[in-house]
This record gives structure tokens, sequence and C-alpha cells, in this order.
């Protein structure tokens, strides 16, 4: 079941990375595009390749390292690293004009960031082994689910950008609390986690339709 | 034995390097840079497997992709922040092609690899190992790093280019990681036909889309 459900999520990782680089990576290709099709393109490699360890190796290389941190968990950890670029290095400066007036969705956009990191004290607390990939993807996950919602309930200023993205920062922000909830059901090896693996699948294969047609409908 | 093929090798290379001008002087310093970085992770790589005792096959899986990337991106880093920063280039107005140039700089670190190899195996090498190493890695370390290269692109745009500049190594890791991890098994054919067919796509949206990422001061 579990290596289906790896197999779903290549399949899935890989039609997001293809959408992606059909639709963004031409002469007229919209920059924002570009990178959320890098983070698919990382998750994609990332899973291709615990997949060809897992082939090539077999179950005797499970376990690598007590940190968490490996070669397949870089693929992972990239690919949050570019949904994170893709806001605040390309999405923010559009949607947000740092003005006193909107401080309020500011803070309020600060629930799940906050939520996320109280959900792995509790961890903590409950004597659960937490590694430092789980730290590290538990922070990238909180900061990316910030934009996410504050982009969901910012007024839009002037340009209509967040009102066409809305429903792809839902499914962001979706998919990031689906993610944090798989990490810490792994960790406690419940067959919950294969389940929200499926689900995160789901979700990717929305994201990229949706981040182009919400793109497409700003420029129109 | 790493040093006197580095002579042997860096040497005329360097003395091409004051007779060229322009972009293949640039070339041509980024394939000697190439080669160093294959030196200095040659002494790094040897460092780490001696202090934790770590195997060969082991350390070629699970080590060697994040080593080998790192010290070519700081190549990258250390090379492209005077010239994009401070313009020390003395020909302002002419463009800098940062992909092709980081190519150089991953091809002559394959070349370095390559050579070594060969030297160290000799008694085992044919002409087809000479063609799989040729093809494959040579490809493989040159197309690892013009993607990380990439990033280059946008250093203009400070937010982006921090963030973007690690997704881009983790991206160039992970690819050289699966390429190590499928030569070393027995399914080494498909890891020598990734960076071909790789590299052929690229080259195809290239030539389509006649797109290439410059910049210009």
């Amino acid at each position: 079941m579990n290596r289906i459900v790896d197999y779903f999520n290549i399949v899935c990782t890989g039609f997001a990375f293809a959408y992606g680089a059909h639709v963004s990576f031409k002469k007229t290709g919209v920059l924002f595009l570009q990178i959320i099709t890098c983070a698919f393109g990382c998750f994609f490699l990332g899973n291709i390749y615990d997949l060809c360890r897992f082939f090539c190796l077999g179950e005797y290389y499970k376990d690598i390292s007590k940190s968490g941190l490996g070669i397949g968990a870089l693929g992972y950890m990239g690919g949050l690293t570019f949904l994170f670029s893709s806001y605040y290095g390309a999405m923010d400066r559009i949607g947000d004009d740092r003005s006193d007036k909107l401080i309020k969705f500011r803070i309020i956009s600060l629930i799940p960031f906050f939520f996320n990191i109280l959900v792995c004290f509790i961890m903590l607390r409950l004597s659960i082994k937490i590694n430092i990939y789980f730290w590290i993807c538990t922070f990238l996950l909180s900061v990316i689910s910030y934009f996410a919602f504050k982009h969901m309930i910012l007024p839009d200023i002037d340009n209509g950008i967040l009102k066409s993205l809305r429903f792809y920062n839902f499914l962001v922000l979706t998919f990031c609390i689906v993610q944090n909830l798989y990490n810490i059901f792994c960790l406690t090896q419940t067959a919950t986690s294969t389940f929200l693996k499926i689900i995160s699948g789901c979700i990717i294969l929305a994201i990229m339709p949706s981040a182009n047609r919400g793109v497409k409908k700003w420029y129109t | 034995m790493v040093y006197i093929i580095f002579v042997s090798v860096a040497v005329p290379l360097m003395m091409l390097l004051f007779m060229a001008e322009g972009r293949s002087k640039t070339i041509i310093g980024l394939v000697v840079l190439g080669i160093t970085c294959a030196v200095f992770s040659y002494e790094i790589n040897s460092l780490i497997k001696d202090i934790f005792e770590i195997n060969e096959f082991d350390f070629r899986i699970f080590i060697s992709p994040m080593t080998e990337e790192l010290i070519k991106f700081m190549a990258i880093l250390f090379f492209s922040f005077p010239i994009l920063f401070y313009n020390l280039s003395h020909n302002l107005n002419k463009k800098f092609y940062p992909i092709e140039a980081a190519m150089a700089l991953g091809i002559g670190f394959a070349i370095f690899e390559n050579i070594y190899l060969l030297v160290v195996s000799y008694k085992y090498v044919n002409i087809f190992w000479a063609i799989i190493r040729g093809f494959s890695t040579g490809l493989m370390h040159g197309m690892t790093t013009a993607a990380v290269s990439y990033i280059m692109t946008f250093i203009k745009k400070r937010k982006l280019f921090y963030t973007g500049m690690m997704g881009l190594l983790c991206i160039s890791i992970t690819y050289h990681g699966i390429y190590n991890l499928l030569v070393e098994s027995k399914y080494n054919y498909v890891g020598f036909v990734i960076p071909i067919f790789t590299y052929i796509f690229l080259f195809y949206k290239k030539i389509t889309t006649r797109h290439s990422a410059k910049l210009t001061f």
C-alpha cells in the first residue's frame, strides 16, 4: 500500500512539474509560475530519489541518519524553499504594500504559523522524538502558511492579483496543514500518514492548474 | 597524483587564458576554476571519509553529491559576486551569460574527475567507459552547475536571490544523488542516460524558444 501511495505521489508531483513547465517556461512565462514549477520539480526529484533508493538499496538503508536529513529530504526541503520564495520574493511584493492599514491582517495571518509551532511543542511534551529535519520542515511550512493565509484575507490593493489567486492560496494553506500532519503522523508511525499522503497528492494535482488559472484571470 | 594531474591540465589552460579575450577568456577561466574545484573536492571528500570513517560506497551515494555541489556552488558565488555586484568586469556594456559560464565550470570539474579516475583505474577502462563517463558524468556536472547558476539572473532581486539559491542547490544535490545512486546499482544504464536525455531536452528548449538567460549591466 505504501509503495502504491509513493507511486501516486510521484505521478502527482510529476504532473504538476510537467504542467508548470509547459505553461510557465516560455518567452512570455510568468516568474511566479516558474518558481512554483521549480518547487514541484524539487518535490518530484525528492520522490524519485526515495523510489530509486528503495529499488537500488532496499529496505536495509531505510534509516539513514537520526537527524532525518538525507538527499531525498533535501528535495522536499528545496520544494518548500521555492514555495516560500514564490511568496517572499515575488507575490508578497505585489499583494502587500506594507501600509499600516493592513497591519491587522498581518497579525491575524500569524495564526497558522503559531499553531504549527504549538503542535510541535505539544509533541515534545508528549516525548515524541523530533529530528532536525522535522523542525526545518515545520518552520518552512509555517512560514508558507502565513503568507498563504495572509494573501487569502488581505483586501486587494489595486491590481486584483490576490482575488484571482484566492483559491490557489487556499490550496497551498491546505497543503501545508496536511503536510505538517503527515510529518507528525510519520513520526508516530500510524496508518493515518498513508491517507494524508494521498490527500497531499490530490492537492498537488490541483495547485498548478489553479495558479495558472488565477494568473490568466489577472492578466485578462 | 591529484596534483600532478592538476598541474598537467591546468597550466596549459592558464597559458591559454592569458592569450584569450572576451567571452573565450571567461569560459576558459571557468573551466580552470572547475578543475580547481575538483581538486578541492577531492581533499574535502578524503578528509570527511577519514574523520567519520565512512566506507567508499556509502560516501559516493550519500555524501559526495552534497560536498561536490556545495563546492561548485561556492565557486559560482565567489566568481559571480565580484562581477555582478561590484562591476569588476572591464567590459561593462557586454552581456554576461551566467548559465553557459557555469556549465563550463561544471564541465571542468567533470574533466578532472574523469582524468583522475582514468589514471587510478587504467587497467579496467576502455573506450566504452570513456564514452559513458564523457557523456553522462560530464553532462551531469555541467547541468547541475548550470541549474544553480540560473539564480544569478535574479541577482538584482535580493529576496528572490537568497531564497531561490537554496532551492536550486537542493535541486542540483538531489539530481546528483539520483545519478550516483543509479550508477552504483544494477540500474546503472538508467543512470547513464538520464543526463543525456536531460541535456537533449534542455537543448531542444533552448533552440525552440531562443531563450537564453542573460544579464546586462
